[in-house]
């Protein structure tokens, strides 16, 4: 099973310095939870996950808090938080440059468990140097029972 | 001097000069270098196990246990909501209020569990106030440390103080206990008047988020809160009792974690990985370096010679006083009380020798009961001391990571502006308050 098989070539990407606001209209609109973050030249140069971007926006210190089930609203915080400083933040700022692609011709089991130890729903995948397409759980899936895609 | 005395001492002194330098983190050395006394046989390895302080590590352990447990419980969460709801949106209410919450449970418990607890939970509330947190976290700094000069269970310090010499819990509470409340009062009032411009009383809609918040969410467990809670009662009992129980700390605190490791049902596994070994490897290191030191006469040499300047009991209180409180404010206080109480020990047995024939136990609980203000004078100094800068005490430094994450971080230079005075302002009343009920009186 190999993952150029069953990935979709079909995905929206963004470049290192498509500014936050766009960034947000694509998580909206696609509904994905990760966009990869491509060059000019067609190379991978990261990729941004719909938690680091919703992160920038919550107070740091809201990890020192074990629960916020007893809050009801965040006060003067909710009128604060959400500054010109972050909003002007561009692709680069924020993106992971840590994670290692999958190759097309890699198989579908690795990308499963791929996916499965980043804890992310899906990653590039990369032909040479070139962002190919991008395979998620939803693919794995399918390979499990080689459904046909759409 | 024998070779055997210049090696420890030397060791020692290179020990305690990396530990302050920190550069290498203190219980490495302090585990080395107690090591490197028993390898060049300076000391042997059952002199050095006969020199680590089982009372102190095993008082320790078993505080360490309780409170893993109850931190589990969210107990600290309810406390901080309910007393920022009653307190109806007013900053100074929640800072005064929060203080006195820091200081009691930093005297029961301590102070660095105290304030991981705490402030998150007090950055949060003051950002929904829209109040910068800093005075906040000033004042809670202080209050652990004031807090835990209190009782014997407090600071590390009041630790091995009551360790060494067999003072009791209640001796603790009933010589400590009026001091550190004149204190607490004392800085919290001058920090209502330093901070007046940030301590607003709130408007309508701060009043309506802050009572917007539900506490009992905060109690996911309320079987397991109910269990901590009692065995932390009769944990805080048996203290009050130790000494008529005849029973030592250490048994009471592993009484108490041991009690509610079982009761509670919780996962060994996961309570024992939460006992700071860090610290307890630490304080075990020190006894031995310590020890070694001991075992060179050294310590009889100082004290013969600061006694030669001065047999007087009032002004070497003072000195102990006012150096363990500049020494602490700007080195670890837990090495230096260490080293000062073999020291002091000596001091104390030369000042008041057994001229009425007792046998050893009772001259010993003579002997202590007339150096009380010695002993207190060095708790009093080591535990107050840190407040003075950042770097302090443990919870200090603990408070001040949290506050990176914040508008306004505490730093050395803002946090000194406004805790070393207050420390210095501290050590007078504490001066005095030594002065009036044990020095001039006799």
């Amino acid at each position: 099973m190999e993952i150029s098989k069953y990935m979709k070539r079909d995905f929206r990407n963004v470049a290192p310095h498509t500014p936050m606001r766009e960034i947000a209209r694509l998580f909206f609109e696609t509904g994905e939870s990760v966009l990869p973050v491509s060059n000019e030249d067609g190379t991978l140069s990261g990729i941004i996950t719909i938690d680091d971007f919703i992160l920038i926006f919550l107070p740091d210190y809201i990890d020192l808090i074990r629960s916020v089930d007893f809050l009801h609203d965040f006060g003067a915080l909710e009128r604060s938080s959400f500054s010109i400083e972050e909003r002007l933040l561009v692709a680069e700022d924020l993106m992971r440059e840590d994670i290692t692609p999958l190759e097309e011709t890699e198989s579908v089991m690795k990308a499963a468990a791929a996916l499965h130890k980043l804890g992310l729903q899906r990653i590039p995948v990369i032909s040479g140097q070139k962002l190919v397409g991008m395979i998620s759980l939803g693919d794995v899936c399918r390979a499990i029972y080689d459904m046909e895609g759409r | 001097m024998a070779p055997g005395t210049i090696a420890a001492i030397s060791v020692f002194i290179l020990a305690y000069f990396f530990i302050i330098s920190e550069k290498i983190h203190r219980t490495k050395i302090a585990l080395m270098g107690g090591v490197v006394l028993i390898v060049f046989h300076i000391i042997t390895q059952s002199e050095a196990f006969h020199f680590i302080d089982f009372n102190t590590i095993g008082l320790l352990t078993g505080m360490m246990l309780l409170i893993s447990v109850l931190k589990e419980t969210g107990v600290f969460s309810w406390f901080a909501i309910t007393i920022a709801k009653k307190s109806g949106g007013n900053a100074w209410k929640i800072l005064l209020w929060f203080s006195i919450f820091t200081a009691i449970a930093s005297a029961l418990l301590d102070n660095v569990t105290t304030v991981l607890l705490i402030a998150p939970i007090t950055i949060l509330i003051a950002e929904m106030l829209d109040i910068t947190p800093f005075p906040f976290l000033v004042a809670e700094i202080l209050a652990a440390n004031i807090g835990g000069t209190a009782t014997l269970i407090g600071d590390p310090p009041n630790i091995l103080i009551g360790s060494a010499t067999g003072l009791s819990f209640l001796d603790f509470v009933i010589h400590l206990g009026p001091i550190s409340i004149v204190v607490l009062v004392v800085t919290l009032l001058l920090l209502k008047v330093i901070f007046r411009k940030q301590l607003t009383a709130g408007n309508a809609a701060i009043r309506e988020t802050i009572a917007g918040m539900d506490e009992t969410k905060v109690i996911k467990d309320p079987v397991l809160l109910r269990r901590s809670l009692i065995v932390l009662g009769i944990t805080v009992a048996g203290f009050l009792l130790h000494g008529w129980l005849g029973l030592k700390p250490a048994t009471i605190a592993l009484a108490g974690g041991g009690a509610l490791l079982i009761w509670s049902g919780t996962d060994i596994e996961k309570r024992l990985g939460e006992v700071e070994w860090t610290t307890l490897f630490f304080f075990m290191g020190l006894f031995v370096l310590v020890g070694g030191l001991e075992k060179t006469g050294v310590l009889e040499f100082l004290a013969g010679r600061i006694l030669a300047m001065t047999s007087n009991l009032t002004l070497l209180c003072l000195c102990i006083l006012w150096l363990s409180a500049i020494a602490s404010a700007f080195l670890d206080n837990i090495p230096f009380v260490a080293a000062m109480i073999p020291l002091m020990m000596r001091i104390s047995a030369a000042l008041f020798p057994n001229t009425e024939g007792l046998d050893e136990a009772a001259y010993q609980v003579w002997q202590m009961k007339q150096a009380m203000p010695l002993w207190w004078s060095l708790a009093l100094g080591a535990c107050l001391g840190g407040n003075g800068t950042l770097v302090g005490a443990s919870a200090n430094v603990v408070i001040a990571g949290f506050s990176e994450k914040t508008r306004s971080p505490l730093n050395f230079r803002n946090y000194f502006r406004y805790g070393f005075p207050l420390m210095i302002l501290s050590v007078v009343l504490a001066s005095i308050y030594l002065l009036v009920r044990y020095l001039l009186a006799g």
